[in-house]
Order: C-alpha cells, then sequence, then structure tokens
C-alpha cells in the first residue's frame, strides 16, 4: 500500500511539474509574441459616424471620449460647420446658435475673415455634434478621441462594442491616439 | 467683393453642396494668416505607463502569497476573511474589478486564436493564480478574488443544495468556459465581461442589466455560498484541474482524521466529504455501467461536437459583423439609407459589401470549429462526470474536495484537532 502511495505521488509529483512548465511556457510564447506593452482603446477617426453613443455608452461619466481639433486641417471659416447650427442666421457665439449642448467650443476671432475654434475638454461630454457638423460642411478636423488620462482602460469596451462602424480599435499604449492631420504620423 | 465675403460665399455653396458626409477632404482652403497667429498643435494627454498594471501584477502575487501562507499553513479562517477583504478593497473598489483572472481567461483564448496579442500583465494575471493552485489549490478563490470574497461578505444563511442539484448545475462553469473562449477567439465579444455581475458593485454605477445582475446574485449570494464560484466562474474550471495536483492544500484536519464526522456540516458549498459510504450494488452491476459509458463516450464526444458546428447558426449571430453583414442582406441593397444605425454607418462608410460578406463567412467558419470543439469538449465533460462516480475516492476520513474546495477556511474551526493542541497548551499553563 505505501509503495503504491509514493509511486503515485511521484506520479502526480511529475505531472505538477510538467503543468507548471507549460502553463509558464504557453503564457511566455504567448506574451513574447507581443513586441509592444499594452494596448489602449482609441478611435480611427476615418471610421467614425459620430453616432453619439461615446457619449452614452462609456462607463464614465461624462464620458472619457472627447473632441479634439486638428487644427492644421481647420479652415477657420465664420462659419463653422462644427460651431454653428445648420439653420443659424447669425454667425456669432450666441448659445442658440451654438451646435455644442455644452458650450464647450470656443470661437475666437484672428484675423479677418478667420476665426480660431478651441474645444474646452472639461466641458466636452463627447456626443460628436461639432465631429458631425465637421465632417459633413467642413473639412472634418473635429474628431472624436479616447482621452487616455480619463479611460479605465476597461478589458470590454462597452463603447467598443456599441460602436456601430467598429471603429475602435487596440493600440499600441506608447502610441495612443490616432490623430488626423499632419500629425498623423505621430 | 471683400476676402471676407468671398469666403462666406464659398463656404455657403460648399455648405449647400455637402449634405451628405463624405470622406474627409479639403472642402475649405487652408488659411493663409497675415498675421503672427500660427494654427497650435493638438494637445494630447499622456498614455498611461505600463507600470500601474506591472504593479498590479506584484500586488497580486503578494496576495496569493499571503492567502497561502494563511490558509495552507496558519490554517486561520480570521486571517483568511481580512486578507480577503484587504483583496476585495483593493482589487475591487480601487481597481474596480478589471483586469481579473477571470476575464484573462478571454484574452488568452483570443491571443491563442491569433485575434489578438497577450500583454505581459495580462498572462501574468492569468498564469500566477493558477500556479499557485498547482502547489497550494485554490488559494486565489480563498482570499484573493475580490467576486469571491464579495460572495463571502454577504453569505448570511447558507442554505444546502442536495448533490443531484448542484453537480449538474456545475456544469454550467463548462459551458460559460466554452462560449467565453469562443466568442472571445472569434473576436465577437468579451462575454464574461459583459454579464459579469460584480462589477456594477465594484464600479459603484452600471447598465440596467449590470446593476440587475448585481442585485440577484448579492441577494443569491446571501442564502447560496458563493453561487458564481460554484456553478458559473470560467477560471474555476482551470483552478480546479490544477488544485487536484497540488500536494499541499487548505485541509480540515491538521493532522490524521478520526471521522468524529464534528466538520460534517461545516462546508457550505458541499465541498467536504467523507469516507465513501458501502455500496449498496453489486460489482457485476457496476462494471456493467462502467462499460456502457466507456461506450457511451466517443458517442457522447461526437455527437457534442456536431451540436457544436449545428448551433454555429444561432452562435454567429452574437459578432457584431455577421449581424451586420444579415441585416444588410435583409434590407434593400438599393435604398440610400440603412434601416439601423450600424448599417447606415456601413453604407456611408464606403466598405464594400463583398468585404463583408467574407469577413462574415470566415467568422462563421470559425463559429463551427470553434463550435465542434466546444459540443466535443462539454459532452466529454458530461462523460468524465458520469464515469468519476464508478471510481472509488482514496479518501480515508473526512476532507474537502481538492477540485471543489475554495479554500475559504470555514471548516478549520470545526475540527476539534486543531483546537486540541491549543486546549493542551492551556492545561499545561493553568497546571504550571
Amino acid at each position: 500500500m505505501a509503495e503504491r502511495h509514493s509511486r503515485r505521488e511521484i506520479f502526480r509529483a511529475g505531472l505538477r511539474l510538467s503543468a507548471t512548465a507549460a502553463l509558464g511556457g504557453v503564457a511566455a510564447s504567448l506574451a513574447v509574441r507581443a513586441e509592444t506593452g499594452p494596448t489602449v482603446w482609441q478611435i480611427d477617426p476615418d471610421a467614425c459616424v459620430q453616432c453619439g453613443r461615446c457619449a452614452t455608452h462609456c462607463v464614465l461619466t461624462p464620458s472619457a471620449v472627447k473632441c479634439v481639433h486638428a487644427y492644421d486641417m481647420c479652415g477657420y471659416c465664420r462659419l463653422c460647420g462644427g460651431y454653428h447650427r445648420p439653420e443659424a442666421k447669425v454667425q456669432d457665439t450666441a448659445a442658440e446658435h451654438q451646435l455644442c449642448p455644452t458650450g464647450a467650443i470656443r470661437r475666437t476671432f484672428v484675423e479677418e475673415p478667420f476665426y480660431e475654434y478651441t474645444i474646452d475638454e472639461a466641458a466636452c461630454i463627447g456626443c460628436g455634434r461639432c465631429a458631425k457638423g465637421c465632417s459633413a460642411f467642413g473639412n472634418s478636423s473635429l474628431f472624436l478621441q479616447v482621452r487616455q488620462d480619463r479611460c479605465l482602460h476597461c478589458n470590454q469596451c462597452a463603447v467598443a462594442d456599441a460602436c456601430p462602424a467598429q471603429a475602435f480599435r487596440r493600440v499600441d499604449a506608447d502610441r495612443p491616439y490616432l490623430l488626423k492631420g499632419r500629425q498623423r504620423s505621430r | 467683393m471683400t476676402v471676407a465675403a468671398t469666403r462666406i460665399a464659398l463656404v455657403a455653396l460648399l455648405v449647400c453642396g455637402c449634405a451628405i458626409a463624405a470622406p474627409a477632404i479639403d472642402r475649405v482652403p487652408r488659411p493663409e494668416f497675415e498675421g503672427p497667429y500660427r494654427p497650435p498643435s493638438t494637445a494630447v494627454p499622456s498614455g498611461r505607463s505600463s507600470r500601474r498594471e506591472m504593479l498590479d501584477v506584484t500586488i497580486l502575487a503578494a496576495f496569493l502569497v499571503l492567502a497561502t501562507e494563511v490558509v495552507v499553513r496558519r490554517r486561520s479562517r480570521r486571517a483568511a476573511v481580512l486578507v480577503g477583504l484587504g483583496s476585495l478593497a483593493y482589487f475591487g473598489f480601487v481597481r474596480e474589478g478589471c483586469l481579473c483572472p477571470i476575464g484573462s481567461v478571454q484574452n488568452v483564448s483570443q491571443a491563442l486564436a491569433g485575434e489578438a496579442v497577450l500583454p505581459l500583465a495580462t498572462a501574468a494575471t492569468f498564469v500566477l493564480p493558477l500556479g499557485f493552485a498547482l502547489w497550494r489549490g485554490r488559494v486565489f478563490c480563498g482570499a484573493v478574488c475580490p467576486a469571491g470574497a464579495l460572495q463571502d461578505l454577504v453569505l448570511v444563511r447558507p442554505a444546502a443544495i442536495p448533490a443531484w442539484i448542484a453537480e449538474p448545475l456545475s456544469l454550467g462553469r463548462h459551458l460559460y468556459l466554452s462560449l467565453g473562449a469562443l466568442l472571445a477567439a472569434t473576436g465577437s465579444t468579451f462575454l464574461v465581461c459583459s454579464w459579469d455581475p460584480f462589477v456594477a458593485v465594484f464600479r459603484r454605477t452600471g447598465s440596467l442589466r449590470g446593476v440587475f445582475l448585481a442585485g440577484v446574485f448579492l441577494l443569491l449570494a446571501a442564502v447560496v455560498a458563493r453561487p458564481y464560484c460554484r456553478f458559473l466562474c470560467p477560471y474555476g474550471v482551470l483552478l480546479g484541474w490544477c488544485a487536484r495536483l497540488a500536494s499541499r492544500r487548505a485541509s480540515t484536519c491538521p493532522s490524521e482524521c478520526v471521522r468524529c464526522r464534528l466538520c460534517q456540516s461545516a462546508c457550505p458549498a458541499g465541498a467536504l466529504h467523507g469516507p465513501m459510504a458501502p455500496i449498496p450494488e453489486s460489482v457485476e452491476h457496476g462494471i456493467r455501467r462502467l462499460a456502457v459509458l466507456i461506450a457511451l463516450t466517443p458517442v457522447a464526444v461526437a455527437g457534442g461536437a456536431l451540436a457544436g458546428a449545428r448551433l454555429e447558426a444561432v452562435l454567429a449571430r452574437l459578432d457584431p459583423t455577421v449581424r451586420l453583414a444579415e441585416t444588410m442582406l435583409t434590407e434593400d441593397p438599393a435604398a440610400a439609407a440603412g434601416s439601423t444605425l450600424e448599417t447606415r454607418a456601413f453604407r456611408s462608410g464606403g466598405r464594400q459589401m463583398a468585404d463583408l460578406a467574407a469577413s462574415a463567412r470566415a467568422i462563421r467558419s470559425r463559429f463551427r470549429v470553434g463550435g465542434a470543439l466546444a459540443g466535443a469538449y462539454l459532452g466529454s465533460v458530461v462523460m468524465v462526470a458520469l464515469l468519476r462516480r464508478s471510481r472509488r475516492p482514496r479518501r480515508a476520513g473526512y476532507g474537502p474536495e481538492p477540485a471543489d474546495c475554495l479554500a475559504c477556511g470555514r471548516c478549520f474551526d470545526a475540527c476539534p484537532q486543531a483546537r486540541a493542541p491549543l486546549a493542551l497548551a492551556q492545561e499545561a499553563a493553568d497546571l504550571g
């Protein structure tokens, strides 16, 4: 009886050792295939259709998705497709003429006939109305991006799951932004 | 006309002409500034460093070492509870339950299928509790897993679930594991994350489904010990396999069991068993039954594989690409705008229907293969569970079943031999 026990124990110990080695080996081989470190979620601005789900589906409130502005693509128009409502009769900074529901876009006069539009990130909720307007009537220089200082990096991004255009990608954490304009090469 | 008026007229013309969203083009030419103003660059907040994840892996390893110490070596239920609460506080409420080893099963499945790359921290999160389970049993379940600690916290009146209900129900873990791994491997969705009942508690907020599941599971966990662990946890399947090989585990009795049966009702999870009672049936009957089961095994495995492959049509619809392709096929192809947000987005995006159909076909074939594998796996699991009933367990006394024991430590105080050394020491102190 004692003999059989010790043989059994030796067999189990052998199995344990090989299982440990296999576990470590599989994990190491899978992890070594990764040339880069961890990945984070990001929106591909060319695929995004500015549906508005970024503002509602993120687990954070307000969303980790915010609008960014590619200044080198902007036309600096007086009638801004992303700032003004299409039916706005006067191109001024009045609230009733703005597309943004939280007033997060600031319009400042630069020189005739150019106006600069900057985004106040603290007020932006990531609804994408300005981006939609800009892509419809402008140069599409306003677009949505996941802000990596806010994003929780959930394993399953609720917004990515809900995106109708499947515009979310996992990108390398060292180069987490998919920007437009001349900064695209970043 | 002034420059300003020309620009406004130009823009107005473009506005009227460009009502349909199109790929970004330079509708308005780049401005040339006469004054000192230059366009600024887009500010980008820095991405997070990978140091936070490696810190979490280190903390996980530390908790596992601590859990092994209190559950296997010191055998203290109070210490195990404290370690569990600490883990619940950090991994549960501070890190909000993500990234957890339970979810990492999906990441590993995805990486094995070649769909994604597995980061080092995720690999470590997957491997560490399994490594500890191989050598010291399911210490992760006992004192580290925040979901387990939460369920332990709310348990007030454990109801004993009879084995004939609990054993078939525990097959749910294998079903969840195969479904979760399949959907991750095809790149469809992370099922275990979407349906996690505890993340809404950890985040103190959630979707309607998340909050509803949290409520249901917390109420259930008050009367049933560790319902998620026993009947749903996909990672628990792997931990159970590893724990079977462990040499030292959480044990009820610190020395030789004298079969006093005082610990019989100490385990609320039904993992504590005694020596097997005399078998009422004859040996011939048992051998006949075993032969039938062995003959049925290939049938069950093959049947499971066939069923899994046939279910591909239903399962594949859980993938967003396949869903989109099917919706597009049922819509009128000549319509300018789609009927759902997804089809509208697809039509305006400029992707080709042929590419979408090809992707959907490729995904469906992966579901066929994956479904067959999952079906075969489930068939073999059922057969193994039946076959195991024909085997006499080598148990001399009372003790926890290695694969099922969640190492919570509730049975430690039930064994008089654990208290005896203390009593003897007390007596010795009293005498002199």
